[in-house]
C-alpha cells in the first residue's frame, strides 16, 4: 500500500472519532476471590500495531 | 505492510491481590503474564527481498512476586520483579507507539545499491533500560518530598540502585532519575532522565544511558534522546499528545556504529473505554566505522491500545 493512501486512510479514521460523541465510562465491576479476606484486580492490555516500512529499496 | 510490537513485544494480563496484614501494612502478591505476539517479527528478509513475519520465541514471560507494604517504612518484594532501575533512563511524557526500532522489527539495512548489508535496524538502535531478567529482592523506600530511593539485589550476583524525583512547582510537573544496574554478567548500566511538563500541556525530557561492559573487547553502547511535545484535551475523546523525538545510538552491537532516530507521532486517548490510538512515523539512519553508505529506513506505524 503507498504509503499517502495509509496516511489517508489514518487521518479518516481519527476524524471518525474525533465527531463521534464519546461513551460513558463503565466503573469497573469487583472481582471474586477465594480468599474473601483480599481485593482482587484483574487487568490487561492488548495492542495492535499496523506498519509500513520503506528501506529505501522494499516497501 | 506488518502487524507487530509497538509500545510493547507483548500483550499482557496480570491480577493482584492485597489485603491488610496491621492497620499499617499491607500484603500483596502480583502475577502477570507476558503474551508474546503472533508474526510480531517481520523483514524483507536478508537475502531475496520477499516479506517475511515470524514468531517471537514462544513462551510466557511471567512476573510473579509477594510484598509488604507499609507507608512509613517503604515496601519490600521478592520474586520475578523489575529491578529498580527499569523505566529510569526513559522517562518521557510523550505519547509514543514504541520506542526507538519497535516499527522496524528484523527489518534489514540496505546500502546505496540496494543490497541487503548484514545488519538490521536494532543492531544500531534501541534503548538502553534494565529490565527484568531474573528472580530479586527490592525494596522502595516512601515517598519523602518528591525523593523515592530503590534498590534491589539480582539472583545469582547483581542489583540496581534508583533515585527518582517527581513533583509539581509553580504548575510544572517536573520528573529526574539516575540509575545504577550490575546485572551480574557483566554488564553496568548507568542512565537518567530529566523532563518537565507545563501546565499548558507543553513538554519535555532529555534521557541517557551507557551500557558498560566489563571485557574490553566489547563494545560498550552509548543511547541519548530529546523527547518534546504537546499534550492537552483539545477534543471531548480525551487528551492528545503530539510528541517529537531526535535520538543518537552508538556502538550498538559494533564499535563505530552510529545511528540516528527522528520521530513524530500523534496519540489520542480514548477515555471512555480506556484505550488510545496513536499514528507515528519514524525515520533512521546509520553510520560505520567503514563509511558505509547505508540507505535509510522509515516507517509509519497506526497502533491502536485497549486496557481492560
Amino acid at each position: 500500500m503507498e504509503i499517502k493512501t495509509l496516511l489517508k486512510a489514518s487521518v479518516a479514521v481519527g476524524a471518525l472519532l474525533a465527531l463521534a460523541a464519546p461513551m460513558e465510562a463503565a466503573a469497573g465491576g469487583k472481582v471474586s476471590a477465594a480468599n474473601s479476606k483480599v481485593d482482587v484486580t484483574l487487568a490487561g492490555r492488548v495492542h495492535r500495531s499496523i506498519h509500513y516500512i520503506d528501506d529505501g529499496t522494499h516497501d | 505492510m506488518f502487524q507487530g510490537s509497538g509500545i510493547s513485544s507483548n500483550s499482557e494480563v496480570w491480577l493482584s491481590a492485597e489485603g491488610k496484614l496491621t492497620e499499617s501494612v499491607s500484603m500483596g502478591a502480583y502475577l502477570r503474564w507476558d503474551i508474546p505476539k503472533n508474526d510480531a517479527s517481520h523483514s524483507f528478509g536478508s537475502t531475496s527481498g520477499a516479506a517475511a513475519s515470524t514468531d517471537a520465541t514462544n513462551t510466557l514471560h511471567k512476573y510473579e512476586y509477594i510484598y509488604f507494604k507499609s507507608d512509613a517504612m517503604g515496601t519490600l518484594s521478592m520474586g520475578a520483579i523489575e529491578p529498580a532501575g527499569n523505566g529510569v533512563p526513559a522517562g518521557h511524557f510523550g505519547g509514543l507507539a514504541g520506542d526507538q526500532g519497535a516499527a522496524a522489527s528484523a527489518t534489514d539495512i540496505t546500502t546505496s545499491g540496494g543490497a541487503f548489508s548484514g545488519s538490521e535496524v536494532t543492531d544500531f538502535v534501541g534503548i538502553i533500560d534494565p529490565g527484568i531478567d531474573a528472580n530479586r529482592v527490592r525494596y522502595d523506600s516512601p515517598v519523602f518530598s518528591g525523593f523515592a530511593l530503590s534498590g534491589d539485589l539480582e539472583e545469582g550476583g547483581g542489583g540496581s540502585v534508583a533515585l527518582n524525583y517527581a513533583a509539581t512547582i509553580s504548575g510544572v510537573e517536573v520528573i529526574a532519575g539516575i540509575t545504577y544496574e550490575a546485572d551480574g554478567g557483566g554488564d553496568h548500566i548507568v542512565g537518567g532522565t530529566v523532563g518537565a511538563k507545563h501546565a499548558s500541556g507543553l513538554h519535555i525530557a532529555f534521557n541517557y544511558a551507557e551500557n558498560k561492559t566489563d571485557l574490553a573487547t566489547s563494545t560498550d553502547p552509548e543511547w541519548w534522546r530529546i523527547v518534546g511535545g504537546y499534550d492537552a484535551k483539545l477534543n471531548s475523546l480525551g487528551n492528545t499528545n503530539f510528541t517529537l523525538v531526535y535520538s543518537e545510538n552508538e556502538d550498538m552491537t559494533t564499535l563505530g556504529d552510529q545511528a540516528e532516530t527522528i520521530q513524530v507521532a500523534i496519540s489520542q486517548s480514548l477515555d471512555a473505554v480506556g484505550a488510545s490510538v496513536t499514528l507515528q512515523y519514524d525515520n533512521y539512519s546509520f553510520s560505520n566505522a567503514a563509511g558505509t553508505n547505508f540507505q535509510d529506513v522509515d516507517t509509519l506505524v497506526f497502533e491502536t491500545a485497549f486496557n481492560f
